[in-house]
């Protein structure tokens, strides 16, 4: 076989190298995307628990054991028929690591990321597919160490997802594994820190790979303003993510150091005592993770929201048939967020100690980050207004995203509003803010996107009938799920919190718990409706054409799926992204179709 | 891969691999300003806490001197790259791989004198969470050095006293001067009556400033004593470690570069290759350039 | 059902079931009426507006305020609200209009539209504005709620001074209660509280998760932590402030129950988790009617504590005699 005239690398032979090693980014972006699927099954079951621990407190444990038997048997004595404590906090500990570095990040940059900006741009495959390659292999022991540490002595971590020193770094004067301050914070806590460290070096090398692949790899004709929407978000994370991960790295480090090697980069002078225990002499500063975890994580939200955004607008201008509205305007917002959101991520830690007066600063740039959102939304509306909508799966997931995301933003307001922060922090009405915006939205734009570009990555449709009731029972679940949490938030409820019935203050809100609780049951129950179709389709599915949807980016214009190096004859773009409501034969024309 | 050229056209523009590695080089300098960046914010945040100044260069056995050598020898490898960059590209491919050889070399002897300098900071027990804290009297400085960690010191030189200074009290070597005397004497004091941390740690200090003397040949293997000293441990490991990190990375770059020179495989064709593995050496001299004051003169 | 343990003929039960049961319907609608899903959006947006007013109608809101500042609080809380409300229903009516109209008139296509600079402007400048209203009429009330009072703004973080605080209270945050001590009322504020907050005084009262204090006195907070972070967080009071490991956070609130006629007692959360039992650092503030109430309770406690730590010298003291 002769070297392929676009790739520069030989089309794939063997199994290994075909399936498993492959540098092919098609291959690549599916492996992305069948690991996010499996761990977004993790993540839920583990947000399912927690509900259940806080809607009946009593009986959470008992309802698992007869719901699932043999768990019975795992149940340690000393719990005493109720779930610890402690393990309630390694749940929730979990479940946002899972689902933010496991799920959302990986299928949103990692599995479209690879999948979608070589063929959209009219490439033959990565700038780098090794490098490609790489970056998805270093996610291996990132997945390895994050499932050994539900293992190890002690459990996985437990320490909440932004793992604020101390109870996180606190160690023994003497090197032990086992934290003083928190029994989740021990061995767990180390192999979560290394993960974590192994899925920052890969989501590194895959951006410098998506950024060099958008500037140099564009097919003839393809200038930067006539690139779709979905590539210009990805570019964007990408630039993004690239910025913010170092200062991650360095944190991780840091307080793995402080975990293992006896440094005190986060340990206060004079050191701390737990009980018998006592930590080393310290010196450093507590806070100074937060800054770096911030500086890093607050980006992290956009790097989660921003490609749902860009592939949300292609999907909808798609079965809405009409021009994107203001598509400059468009990139320019996502930019706009993209930049301030570098220095807004003090508006985590208005009530930690920092200075009030930096936090007048970040309260700023915070209510600022609020207009690009605006200006999205209010050029979603543009588009859908007067056109021809046609509810397919893909495009009520992505009217969901935008009906959802205006919840998520306008409740953004409120705790940006420093006064109004101090009685929101830390309660539920974070918690349903950032579900809004990560189930509500980036959720709703994965599944949009999912059902959209599933006909060119396997040749096969999704149930249009299965993919429209997962929609509407996922709408009104989430709905019901979330949305009470800002009432519980209003009303001073802490988050993570086991057993709030201790609280006189809060036995009011017991029932919306319970509500909650059960709507989130009924929800994760439906997701197994997606997946069902997700991985039934693989086999059942209606076999696609090349461009069923009628779209005119590149990709539609390569077989459905693509053959190893995409195209036939390498595309010429002699337009735009988003010619709709042209009148002649067709209604659209293609970014290579000749003519008016 | 940033690595080797390609003989297949390809619709990647051929600048790409430079583009992606400077891309690259702009999340490391966004790791260098983090890692730096943090040291200035807790070395500011430790000296306004109690008024006390960081460790001069001699309290931690730091030698600004080795340094300045480690500097001037970075540069000279960085030079030494370029011009194999200079001779290969005028063709001259035993010139470049002697030139390759002279970075790697000297990328080496760096290495070597950092390795020292490590050394150095072991044998003086300079490790983080090793260190004793001395803070002149201050209410709230002794309030907060007299806590469990104050106590672990204390034990830690009861421990060393233990095994070096008491079969001298056992059995006394002479009537005069013995050597470890003021070893001795903490011992006994001691054994009479509990010192406070401050107190251990300021008759540690003064042991270790006769060290040297004549009676103090052989000085019992005491920790070390610095105020911030454990904050200074860990930055310095840190940041010098990760720095010598991206150091060994480039030199095992530049041996594969020789290897090749040695085999007279090294072409013209070689020259992107070279030239990015060179800037990426650059880098690493300029990210030294920085660490150097902040760490050793700051 | 019932042997799951669950109560399944209360609301939270059954509503969500009917809500699904209600989404199926929804879609089985659409195959032959498309405007299904734009009842299915419209209803739950409107079930949202709905439950939020029902919520607040049922006192499921912000909890009575007893702070001298939560009034500010309140009012930016719901100047945010209306103008969140105003645009969440401008919005999400637009996009149900648009679904229910999902198709252009007969013989009509959607217009080639691809953006208007007019409009951009407009509904870039708009909110601008508002937003940057909202970030204005904040900060005042933000710089009074970490300075104190009239205090300059700039002593809040390192120098706390010798304000005029009524009381002055260290609370200590440990794994898992809060410690309490209060500088002696009857004795002159310490010139330097950052000290007095490092070190006790033998005149200083200690309790254990109970802060009191009457109506109208300025409370000055002086926060520490042993452990791990903790936060201090009282709903009623508006005040919600991080324990930092090797730092002293100053707060402070001056209390006005509504009901000033008796007795007053407002739970104190924790609201960053410390641990497994995060949940359980349960405390209390409680607001006598009146300071003379206040002082026979503080002379009280005092009185009780000397005479505990007099017998426990006895005791110390008694061995060694012998």
């Amino acid at each position: 076989m002769s070297e392929h005239p676009t790739t520069g690398h030989h089309a794939p032979t063997g199994f290994l190298s075909k399936y498993v090693f492959s540098r092919d980014h098609k291959v690549i972006g599916i492996q992305f995307m069948f690991s996010a699927v499996i761990f977004l099954l993790l993540g839920g079951a583990l947000a399912l628990a927690v509900r259940l621990q806080v809607g009946y407190p009593e009986e959470a444990l008992g309802i698992l054991t007869k719901a699932f038997p043999f768990i019975g048997s795992r149940v340690p004595p000393e719990w005493g028929g109720r779930m610890s404590p402690e393990f309630y906090t390694m749940l929730f500990t979990m479940h946002a690591t899972v689902m933010i570095f496991f799920v959302i990040i990986p299928w949103l940059t990692g599995a479209f990321g690879n999948y979608l900006i070589p063929l959209m741009i009219g490439a033959g495959d990565m700038a780098f597919p090794t490098l490609n390659m790489l970056s998805y292999w270093l996610m291996w022991p990132g997945f390895i160490c994050i499932m050994a540490s539900f293992f190890v002595d002690g459990g996985a971590s437990g320490v909440g997802w932004t793992a604020y020193p101390t109870i996180s770094s606190a160690a023994t004067a003497h090197g032990e594994l086992a934290s003083p301050a928190a029994r989740h914070a021990g061995a767990g806590h180390v192999l979560w820190l290394v993960s974590l460290l192994f899925v920052g070096v890969s989501s590194l090398m895959g951006s410098v790979n998506y950024i060099t692949t958008v500037t140099h790899c564009r097919a003839p004709g393809l200038s930067l303003w006539r690139m779709p929407l979905t590539v210009w978000s990805l570019f964007i994370t990408a630039i993004l993510q690239s910025v913010a991960l170092p200062p991650l790295t360095v944190a991780l480090m840091m307080q793995l150091l402080d975990k293992t090697a006896g440094t005190n980069f986060f340990l206060p002078p004079g050191g701390l005592g737990f009980g018998n225990w006592s930590t080393g002499p310290g010196g450093g500063q507590p806070l100074l993770w937060q800054h770096l975890f911030w500086f890093y994580s607050h980006p992290a939200v956009y790097i989660m929201i921003l490609p749902a955004m860009g592939m949300v607008s292609d999907v909808m201008v798609a079965f809405c048939r009409k021009p994107l509205f203001g598509y400059r305007p468009m990139v320019f917002s996502m930019a706009a967020i993209a930049g301030l959101g570098f220095i807004v991520w003090g508006h985590h830690m208005f009530q930690s100690g920092m200075d009030p007066r930096l936090g007048t600063g970040f309260m700023l740039a915070t209510i600022m980050i609020a207009l690009p959102s605006a200006v999205k939304t209010f050029n979603w509306l543009a588009t859908l207004w007067g056109s021809k909508i046609y509810f397919s799966a893909a495009m009520l997931n992505a009217l969901g995203f935008v009906s959802m995301f205006v919840i998520g933003g306008l409740s953004g307001i409120f705790m940006a509003a420093t006064p109004v922060d101090v009685v929101f922090h830390d309660t539920y009405f974070i918690v349903a803010h950032i579900h809004y915006v990560l189930f509500l939205s980036s959720l709703f734009g994965i599944y949009a996107a999912t059902y959209y570009w599933y006909p060119k990555m396997f040749g096969r449709h999704m149930s249009e009938g299965l993919g429209q009731l997962h929609f509407a029972l996922t709408f009104i679940l989430a709905n019901c799920t979330f949305y009470p949490m800002h009432i519980l938030g209003i009303g001073g409820h802490p988050r993570r919190y086991y057993d709030p019935t201790l609280y006189e203050f809060l036995q009011p809100f017991q029932p919306l718990n319970r509500f909650m609780t059960v709507s989130a049951v009924l929800l994760g129950l439906s997701q197994l409706i997606f997946l069902a179709n997700f991985f039934g389709s693989l086999v059942f599915g209606r076999r696609a054409s090349t461009n069923p949807w009628n779209a005119n980016t590149l990709e539609w214009e390569a077989p459905s799926p693509p053959p190893h190096g995409n195209f036939e004859n390498a595309p010429v773009v002699v337009r735009g992204p988003y010619e709709y409501a042209i009148s002649g034969s067709t209604d659209h024309l293609t970014q290579t179709a000749s003519g008016a | 891969m940033l690595t080797g050229p390609s003989s297949s056209p390809r619709p990647v523009k051929p600048d790409a691999a430079r583009f992606a590695l400077l891309v690259f080089l702009g999340t490391e300098v966004m790791f260098f300003t983090a890692l730096l960046a943090s040291f200035l914010v807790l070395r500011a945040g430790a000296i306004a806490r109690d008024g006390i100044p960081w460790p001069k260069p001699a309290d931690v056995h730091v030698e600004p001197l080795l340094g300045l050598a480690n500097t001037i020898i970075l540069v000279a490898s960085s030079a030494a790259a370029m011009l194999a960059c200079r001779l290969l590209a005028t063709g001259s491919s035993g010139g470049a791989t002697r030139a390759i050889a002279a970075s790697l070399l000297l990328g080496t002897a760096f290495m070597g004198i950092k390795g020292y300098e490590y050394y150095q900071k072991i044998t003086h027990g300079l490790l983080p969470g090793r260190i004793g804290e001395l803070h002149p009297d201050g209410s709230q400085a002794r309030a907060r050095y007299d806590t469990a960690a104050g106590f672990a010191f204390v034990e830690e030189v009861k421990a060393r006293l233990e095994s070096d200074a008491r079969p001298l009290i056992k059995s006394p070597s002479g009537p005069f001067s013995p050597p470890l005397s003021l070893e001795v004497d903490l011992l006994k004091d001691m054994d009479a009556r509990r010192l406070t941390p401050g107190m251990v740690t300021q008759r540690v200090l003064e042991i270790q400033s006769h060290a040297g003397d004549g009676g103090h040949s052989v000085p019992a293997r005491l920790p070390a004593v610095a105020a911030h000293g454990n904050l200074w441990a860990s930055c310095y490991f840190l940041i010098t470690g990760c720095h010598a990190l991206h150091l060994v990375i480039g030199l095992l770059l530049l041996l594969g570069l020789l290897l090749r020179g040695i085999r007279g495989a090294l072409t013209l064709e070689h020259l992107p290759y070279l030239s990015n593995v060179s800037l990426y050496w650059h880098f690493v001299d300029m990210v030294w350039l920085v660490v150097f004051p902040v760490i050793y003169l700051l | 059902m019932s042997n799951l343990f669950i109560n399944t003929s209360e609301w939270p039960f059954y509503i969500p079931i009917a809500l699904s049961i209600f989404a199926v319907l929804m879609f089985a609608l659409s195959k032959a009426w498309p405007r299904a899903w734009s009842i299915l959006f419209g209803s739950t947006l409107l079930a949202v507006l709905a439950g939020t007013m029902v919520a607040a109608w049922a006192g499921l809101w912000l909890p009575a305020n007893g702070a001298s500042f939560g009034g500010e609080v309140d009012l930016l809380f719901n100047l945010i609200l209306v103008l969140t409300t105003f645009f969440f229903i401008l919005t999400e009516a637009i996009l149900v209009w648009s679904l229910w109209n999902h198709k252009p008139p007969e013989g009509k296509s959607p217009s080639a539209i691809h953006g208007d600079h007019r409009l951009e402007l407009a509904w870039t400048i708009v909110p601008a504005l508002l937003l940057a209203g909202i970030a204005v009429v904040q900060m005042p009330t933000w710089a009074r709620m970490k300075g104190a009072g009239n205090e300059s703004w700039l002593s809040t973080r390192y120098e706390v001074g010798s304000d005029k605080a009524d009381l002055l209270v260290c609370v200590h945050g440990r794994q898992w209660e809060w410690r309490v001590r209060y500088h002696d009322p009857t004795l002159p504020m310490p010139t330097r509280p950052l000290d007095w907050a490092a070190k006790a005084e033998p005149t200083d009262l200690h309790a254990v998760n109970e802060i009191h204090a009457y109506p109208g006195a300025k409370v000055r907070l002086l926060l520490r932590t042993h452990d791990v972070i903790h936060s201090f967080f009282v709903p009623q009071l508006r005040i919600k402030q991080d324990m930092l490991p090797g730092r002293t956070t100053p707060a402070w609130f001056i209390p006005t129950p509504a009901d000033s006629s008796r007795e007053n007692r407002w739970e104190i959360a924790c609201a960053e988790l410390c641990g497994g039992n995060h949940y359980r650092m349960r405390g209390q503030v409680v607001i006598h009617p009146d300071k003379s109430a206040f002082d026979a309770w503080y002379a009280s406690s005092a009185g009780e504590q000397s005479r505990r730590k007099r017998s426990e010298k006895a005791v110390a003291s008694a061995p060694k005699a012998s």
